[in-house]
């Protein structure tokens, strides 16, 4: 009962693998826990909750989740862009105006047969 | 006090029940319900998505551990998760002054 309660919810559940992995564990360790303490394996499932509600507190973790890192990963995008429009603005308002070259002088080097 | 009634507040509860020991879930469970009379009855299921959103928010770090032959992932309260507690536990003790000084005012 106990092995199909928690997959029926890892059924249910989104996000990567090793996190439903992991919470599929510890709910499996959390009946175990439960049986310990004297609980019959009916009466540790129905505290556990139904597996609706517990996939729905996951998915929603997991939706915040994903709307957070997006949110962290367009900040970075933003900082960079700007970042970069600065540097073009710096480069632009410090590059010297065109100059002539300077004149190229040369000093004559004695030929080796000239000694 | 009705499974659903104090579903808001499970973070607040989750920090505090952290706050002086690690602890795994079902020990979670077991301290909230017998801290709180029995009154707080959560679907024990739905503080592993909590925990794990608490720990999303560096609020709590977790391990796994082997005691008794078993396996399982103990929670405990971050520096910056105790620093929440704090504000949390502040904004509470306003929220029911308030309350408290309209019901019995």
């Amino acid at each position: 009962m106990g092995e199909r309660f928690v997959a029926e919810v890892s059924s249910l559940l989104r996000g990567s693998a090793r996190d439903r992995a992991r919470l599929c564990e510890e709910l499996a360790a959390h009946l175990e826990d439960a049986r310990a303490r004297g609980l019959d394996e009916s009466q540790a499932l129905e505290q556990l909750g139904t597996p609706e509600a517990i996939a729905a507190a996951w998915n929603t973790r997991c939706a915040r989740r994903r709307t957070q890192q997006r949110l962290r990963a367009a900040s970075v995008a933003g900082v960079a862009a700007a970042a970069s429009l600065l540097a073009v603005v710096q480069y632009a308002q410090g590059a010297p105006a065109h100059k002539a070259p300077p004149p190229v002088t040369t000093t004559p080097h004695p030929h080796p047969h000239d000694r | 006090m009705a499974r659903d009634g104090f579903s808001g507040h499970l973070d607040l509860v989750l920090l505090a029940s952290l706050e002086h020991e690690p602890r795994h879930g079902y020990a979670l469970i077991e301290h909230m319900r017998e801290r709180s009379g029995g009154h707080l009855d959560y679907a024990e299921g739905t503080i592993y998505p909590a925990l794990r959103r608490l720990e999303d928010q560096g609020l709590v770090r977790s391990r796994w551990s082997d005691s008794d032959g078993r396996r399982r992932r103990v929670y405990s309260l971050t520096a910056r998760g105790g620093r929440a507690l704090g504000r949390h536990r502040s904004d509470w003790d306003t929220y029911v002054g308030s309350v408290q000084a309209i019901l019995h005012g």
